[in-house]
């Protein structure tokens, strides 16, 4: 470990054990601190901070190496119910001036907070100098996935070939273990990541937007991006290229959208892992850390 | 029988629900700069429902206010041909739509309950049985006070007066027993009136804002949008049997239900109540001003 990952640890588990004790006063916070949880601004000693317990029974803190800016996966008791929580804690001459949450509370089936007991060891470690890319290269391999998904197509994403992604605690790629409840049917959850996106699938994502990628990791190669998905649900069935139908899931079609907080590992280029928490939304609800007339 | 006015009013409920069912805003009379949310996010008129509307199901209510330029309906919906809750109110300026805000309750556990609605909220109140619109109002607030306080202060429940919320009713219902149930306590067994004093709806920590819509003495009807706060910091309450209570699971999460709720007033008396909401992340914002003088908008 490196002096910077114990930092980050370390703020993380003071912000975990604050968390626990519900009393953000354990955080060395700014006068001006801001607060968010599920996309709303709130007063810090709210949400989250009134209801959540112990034990943490997950943990997988991450750095910004030019910032210091913290990113955090959790799982924890709220009332006795887990929840997952993705965070987000920036700081300024050694104050935290901001903290993002997102709270994921029991939903439908893609829920498994009992799932996520250890960070993957690919995530963790650390890449040989020549694998490192520079932080815009980072962020671009980020972005080409939504990009990807906002166009059908997997082929335009920097994949490896073992890519697997894992939602909400849920492995939905690559796998046929899967919850009968959720949108992946067995084929679909049997595919890599690239072939779901290209199977038209995920054509009700119409829209990708207000991408924030703010931590960025290079000794790692770990990103992470909030990001918002938009469904109009305007689609009932839509016609492939090769001319076949394919009707999209019944939970599209209502208008939504998914605050989402994603982190990708690349690795040599390419993106080696994904781990992601989101919760679902009013259609076309807006994050409370974008300025007036952003998005 | 509506009123000249109100059935004018009403008219715009009829063209506002043809021009959703053809997914065509251009057919509505809007006022430049016309807002429209739904859910409480601001959207164009075309987007949201407007893509996705199936067409009115049996439950429908139709309130109209002339004092207020304002018109609400209360249905049950499909969307892709799925059943749906629907809130919507209007307010109507020079014959212009200027404000169309709606609620869209999506599940199928609240919509196939639904049923059809009860006669009782348009019919007529006698003259001698009347509410002037202030007074109901102000009886509306103190329930409201009354649930953040757990007090039923002095307000008076006809006999008969049962509350549903998305199709379930939550008064007066002894079958129903999923929630509020300890020892010998059996909150949803309770009329309306003796639930406020047993706590049971403490986790509800504020009712706020409160914008009031339609006011209408005539029928003895009040509407408005609520936002119902709960902290999610409330776990139990001790009941007046002594029984430690749990409160129900989605009590024990933070979270803002913003909720279109109509009530029936008869001499002075709540009659019926009749809530649709929907769950947001807590301290979401209803999307429209907050009352500023006194509480109506």
């Amino acid at each position: 470990m490196t002096g910077r990952d114990i930092f980050a640890g370390d703020l993380a588990d003071l912000y975990l054990d604050a968390l626990v004790a519900r009393d953000p006063g354990r955080l060395p916070l700014s006068a001006n601190v801001r607060f968010s949880e599920n996309g709303q601004s709130l007063p810090i000693d709210s949400g989250l901070w009134r209801t959540a317990g112990g034990p943490i029974t997950y943990r997988f803190p991450f750095v910004d190496s030019a910032s210091g800016a913290v990113g955090l996966f959790a799982v924890l008791p709220e009332n006795g119910q887990k929840t997952i929580l993705a965070a987000r804690i920036a700081l300024e001459n050694g104050l935290v001036t901001e903290l993002e949450t997102i709270v994921v509370r029991r939903m439908g089936a893609l829920f498994a907070p009992d799932r996520l007991t250890e960070p993957r060891p690919l995530f963790l470690q650390a890449l040989p100098p020549e694998e490192r890319l520079s932080r815009a290269d980072m962020i671009r391999a980020a972005d080409l996935y939504f990009e990807g998904i906002e166009r059908d197509d997997g082929a335009i994403i920097p994949f490896s070939a073992d890519c697997h992604r894992v939602e909400n605690g849920v492995r939905v790629t690559g796998t046929h273990d899967i919850d009968e409840r959720t949108i992946y049917t067995e084929t679909l959850a049997g595919q890599n990541p690239a072939d779901q996106i290209s199977s038209g699938f995920f054509h009700y994502i119409k829209r990708i937007r207000d991408r924030r990628y703010p931590i960025v990791d290079r000794e790692r190669g770990l990103v992470a991006a909030i990001v918002m998905f938009d469904h109009p649900a305007d689609d009932l069935v839509i016609t492939r290229p090769d001319g076949s139908q394919l009707a999209m899931p019944k939970e599209a079609l209502s208008p939504s959208s998914a605050l989402l907080y994603y982190l990708f590992k690349i690795r040599a280029g390419e993106i080696a892992g994904i781990e992601v928490a989101y919760i679902m939304l009013p259609y076309r609800s807006r994050s409370a850390w974008l300025a007036d007339g952003e998005g | 029988m509506d009123t000249p006015a109100e059935q004018h009013l009403l008219t715009f409920i009829e063209s506002y629900i043809a021009a959703l069912a053809a997914h065509d805003p251009s057919r509505l009379p809007l006022a430049s700069g016309a807002r429209y949310t739904e859910n409480t996010n601001e959207i164009a008129f075309g987007q949201g429902l407007w893509g996705t509307f199936s067409g009115l199901g049996d439950y429908d209510i139709r309130v109209a206010d002339p004092a207020r330029n304002a018109v609400c309906l209360l249905a049950s919906i499909t969307e892709h041909e799925a059943p749906a809750i629907f809130a919507l109110r209007l307010r109507i300026e020079a014959d212009r739509i200027v404000e169309a805000e709606a609620l869209v309750a999506r599940g199928r556990a609240g919509a196939e309950t639904m049923g059809v609605a009860d006669p009782v909220f348009t019919t007529e109140v006698p003259p001698e049985q009347r509410t002037p619109q202030a007074d109901m109002i102000a009886l509306v607030d103190r329930y409201f006070d009354g649930v953040e306080q757990s007090d039923a202060f002095d307000l008076r429940f006809h006999p008969d007066c049962v509350r549903r919320e998305n199709g379930s009713q939550s008064t007066s219902i002894p079958d129903r027993t999923e929630d509020f149930v300890a020892g010998r306590f059996h909150g949803y067994a309770l009329d309306i009136r003796a639930q406020f004093a047993t706590r049971m709806w403490s986790f509800i920590e504020r009712v706020s804002p409160r914008r009031y819509v339609i006011a209408n003495e005539r029928t003895g009807v009040v509407v408005g949008f609520f936002g119902f706060q709960h902290p999610g910091a409330i776990t139990h309450f001790i009941a007046p049997t002594g029984d430690r209570v749990p409160m129900p699971p989605y009590a024990l999460a933070p979270s803002t239900f913003e909720i279109a709720e109509i009530f029936k007033f008869e001499a002075g008396a709540f009659r019926r109540i009749e809530a649709i909401g929907v769950i947001l992340p807590f301290g979401q914002h209803p999307g429209w001003p907050a009352p500023q003088h006194g509480r109506t908008t």
